[in-house]
């Protein structure tokens, strides 16, 4: 018989066994590059847009701001991975606002990491933007057949034992996340090693002040915020980047954008920077609670 | 378009369907290769198909003419040559030249400022640029040197050089062997379409499940964002990046044979298992075949190879080695790598070290891949302060926690299968008992191989990556 018949009838057969046996791979990463490439080359349909790096598009869910909304606003978490607070990246959120939205706001995470030199080069983003029209045809029509076909890790086949990182790609841009075995402490190391190559730059956090005060005369209403993490992460990055929180916050409420302060307390991350599922909920509800105060009341400074 | 992705898939059931309709006629064959081939390299920029275009006119036009005006022949190949390296020279290294200039001038406290004054369109490096010019040159000088009929056909010509299967990252196939092919046609035969078939899925799983999964363990590595270090990690990164570069730029090669081989024609093999290679020259042998022998018969032969004496054997065999280092990119690290191997090949030469553990086939292996291994991180490394720093991490010991096995578990398993299956190449080809069993039960074996490697392509495969060579 031919082989190429027999090898054609070996492989089905294999394929088909191993979707009879195995549960589909736990981190899909067919839908996984769906997510970001949907997120990426989302049209112009929102009023709310909120932008920052792995702590954001981690640590905030767009649903939960508007859970409590009486206004009908729609919104997408444009965060990426070590994403960086440039003028490229601040246009690109801007471009997802609905043109003939009354309403505008931009909601900024601001981290150490987002206002260095390093993270400007926005590597994530450029490749998810870069992507050709066919990938993103590709992504958006055929995902769903090829998700069958997603590859699996060694280990899932060999141990079918579950990865310690959980994650969730919700609607939105939201990545839920969290570890089974929560360390609060496995996160400095990378960070501290970060920290002694890129610190927060002049020349980048002068421009992220600049473009904010530029949007803010637009008419876009800005929000920014630390997004919480921990104590000794705090402290690891007050002492280390060069982020000074008090003149940053000075410079931007000075430019009538609002600045909001969170206490790590009230929160957990579950590897010391990003905020596990739970407490991004709760920090999307506290973000949308002080919307609704700051819609009402217009007033540009919160207490905590 | 890569030949891992689904845009290729699509593209090579087109083509393959068309191809029997298309085949029979000599023009109709040629434009639809031609046609093909710019649609496949257009994917990618199809501004750049201006400079094939360019590079393919001038070298049609300059084979006819030495035929027409043979006293002019030198003239015309000079011609050739200025315009097919100056626009290698312009895309791939007018900033390393220019830096260098740059230094020079600030030498002498003089400020000269070049590299900014590039234009932005001569700092994209085009895909596949020192293949095709390569594979281009060789049509003129073959005809210069009177082994070679110019072709009439323009299509038949452009159809050598853009074959899409060898375009962009070889093998570099050569004029006098492939004009010849392109003037007929076959019909693949029920082996060769499975032959064509097991080359196509062995270079995917290559390229895919074997290069790709050991990329982020490297890559890794030689960013920063790991928090592994020691002596042990850096050997095995060191190790992961032989078989990474390996298993991808040979994986290309074998998918490109097996896709000429589907349409009816042969490219040499381009790599015969360099890493059981028992000697650095023999290393050379085997590694990128259709470059080591395009150098040895356009620079090392007509620099007098090793005909002229010791010395000038040594000068002929450091300009090749330095060309071929440059060849790959514009950066130190590739004159670097080069000379590691001049000078790997000069001990061996001279002091005939290999000769004497011959009994040792093992160990002989084993020596010249941790030869090579040491010189590919000047490969991998963005400058030589980093290969420097690696190295220094090699040699000197510091103690590594094995913790790292465990994190890049799923990397390092792929690397430890690439490293089974040349042990078992090795048993194929040196011990009877496994070439015996294997011939006894080739057909079985073989479509059990390629069935798992399917499979494998399937569902274990790595993060899609492009192919390495891309950029040379």
């Amino acid at each position: 018989m031919n082989q190429i018949n027999i090898t054609l009838g070996v492989v089905i057969t294999m394929i088909v066994l191993v979707k009879l046996i195995l549960p589909e791979p736990q981190n899909n990463r067919v839908l996984i590059q769906e997510f970001w490439s949907t997120k990426t080359h989302a049209g112009s349909d929102y009023d709310v847009v909120v932008c920052g790096d792995s702590r954001v598009y981690r640590g905030i869910s767009v649903e939960d701001i508007f859970l409590d909304q009486e206004v009908k606003l729609s919104g997408i978490n444009l965060g990426y991975a070590g994403a960086g607070l440039s003028n490229s990246y601040i246009d690109f959120a801007l471009s997802k606002f609905r043109p003939d939205s009354r309403l505008k706001i931009l909601i900024v995470g601001v981290t150490p990491n987002s206002l260095t030199k390093k993270a400007f080069e926005n590597e994530s983003l450029n490749e998810y933007l870069s992507e050709g029209e066919f990938e993103v045809l590709k992504h958006k029509y055929l995902s769903g057949m090829l998700k069958h076909f997603a590859p699996y890790s060694l280990l899932e086949l060999i141990k079918n034992e579950e990865s310690n990182y959980q994650e969730d790609y919700m609607d939105g841009g939201w990545v839920a996340s969290s570890y089974l075995k929560p360390d609060s402490n496995s996160a400095l190391f990378n960070y501290r090693k970060r920290f002694t190559s890129h610190k927060v730059s002049d020349v980048q956090l002068d421009s992220f002040l600049e473009k904010m005060k530029l949007v803010s005369e637009q008419g876009v209403v800005i929000i920014a915020f630390r997004p919480p993490s921990t104590y000794q992460m705090r402290q690891l990055e007050d002492s280390q980047s060069g982020f000074n929180e008090d003149l940053i916050k000075q410079k931007l409420v000075s430019n009538s954008i609002t600045w909001l302060d969170f206490k790590d307390r009230d929160y957990n991350s579950y590897d010391g920077s990003h905020l596990n599922k739970k407490s991004a909920i709760r920090l999307s509800k506290d973000i949308g609670k002080r919307l609704r105060f700051l819609l009402e009341s217009k007033t540009t400074v919160y207490p905590n | 378009m890569i030949f891992n992705s689904i845009e290729f898939l699509v593209f090579s059931i087109l083509f393959f369907l068309l191809w029997p309709l298309m085949r029979t006629k000599d023009d109709s064959r040629w434009l639809f290769i031609v046609v093909s081939s710019f649609i496949f390299y257009g994917w990618w920029d199809w501004r750049f198909l201006f400079l094939i275009v360019f590079s393919g006119l001038v070298d049609y036009v300059a084979g006819g003419l030495m035929v027409i005006k043979p006293k002019y022949k030198k003239v015309i190949l000079g011609t050739s040559l200025i315009a097919n390296l100056g626009s290698l020279f312009v895309f791939k290294y007018s900033v390393f030249f220019g830096r260098i200039i740059e230094a020079a001038f600030s030498l002498l406290n003089l400020e000269v400022d070049l590299v900014t004054r590039i234009p932005e369109f001569a700092l994209i490096l085009p895909v596949g640029i020192s293949f095709y010019t390569f594979q281009s040159l060789s049509y003129t000088i073959d005809i210069y040197r009177n082994r070679l009929q110019p072709t009439k056909n323009i299509l038949h010509f452009f159809s050598y050089l853009a074959m899409f299967p060898q375009l962009v990252a070889g093998p570099i196939i050569r004029a006098k062997d492939f004009l010849t092919q392109l003037e007929s046609y076959s019909i693949p035969n029920r082996r060769a379409r499975w032959n064509a078939l097991k080359l196509i899925c062995y270079g995917l799983f290559q390229k895919v499940v074997i290069a790709d999964n050991l990329s982020y363990f490297i890559d890794s590595a030689y960013e920063g964002s790991t928090v592994y270090s020691g002596t042990i990690y850096w050997w095995v990164v060191a190790i992961a990046f032989s078989f990474q570069i390996y298993a991808d730029f040979s994986g290309y090669s074998l998918i490109a044979r097996g896709l000429a081989k589907a349409m009816g024609y042969h490219f040499r093999m381009n790599f015969n298992h360099p890493y059981l290679a028992t000697s650095v020259r023999q290393f050379w042998a085997r590694w990128h075949i259709s470059l080591s022998t395009w150098f040895r018969d356009y620079v090392y032969i007509p620099l007098g190879g090793s005909r002229k004496g010791v010395l000038y054997g040594v000068f002929a065999l450091t300009i090749t080695m330095l060309l071929s280092g440059i060849w790959h990119g514009a950066n130190y690290t590739f004159i670097i790598w080069a000379s590691i191997h001049v000078i790997l090949i000069l001990i061996e030469r001279h002091s005939k070290w290999n000769k004497k553990l011959e009994k040792f086939p093992l160990l002989l292996i084993a020596i010249v891949f941790i030869q090579v291994s040491i010189s590919w991180v000047y490969f991998r490394a963005i400058s030589i302060e980093q290969a420097n720093e690696v190295l220094n991490r090699m040699f000197v010991y510091e103690s590594s926690s094995l913790q790292f096995i465990t994190y890049y578990f799923n990397n390092l398993s792929f690397l430890l299968l690439a490293f089974v299956i040349e042990l078992l190449i090795f048993g194929r080809r040196e011990l009877t008992s496994i070439k015996e069993f294997y011939n006894k039960n080739r057909e079985v074996i073989d479509v059990a191989l390629v069935s798992c490697s399917i499979f494998m392509i399937f569902f274990l495969r790595g993060e899609g990556q492009q192919f390495i060579y891309f950029q040379f």
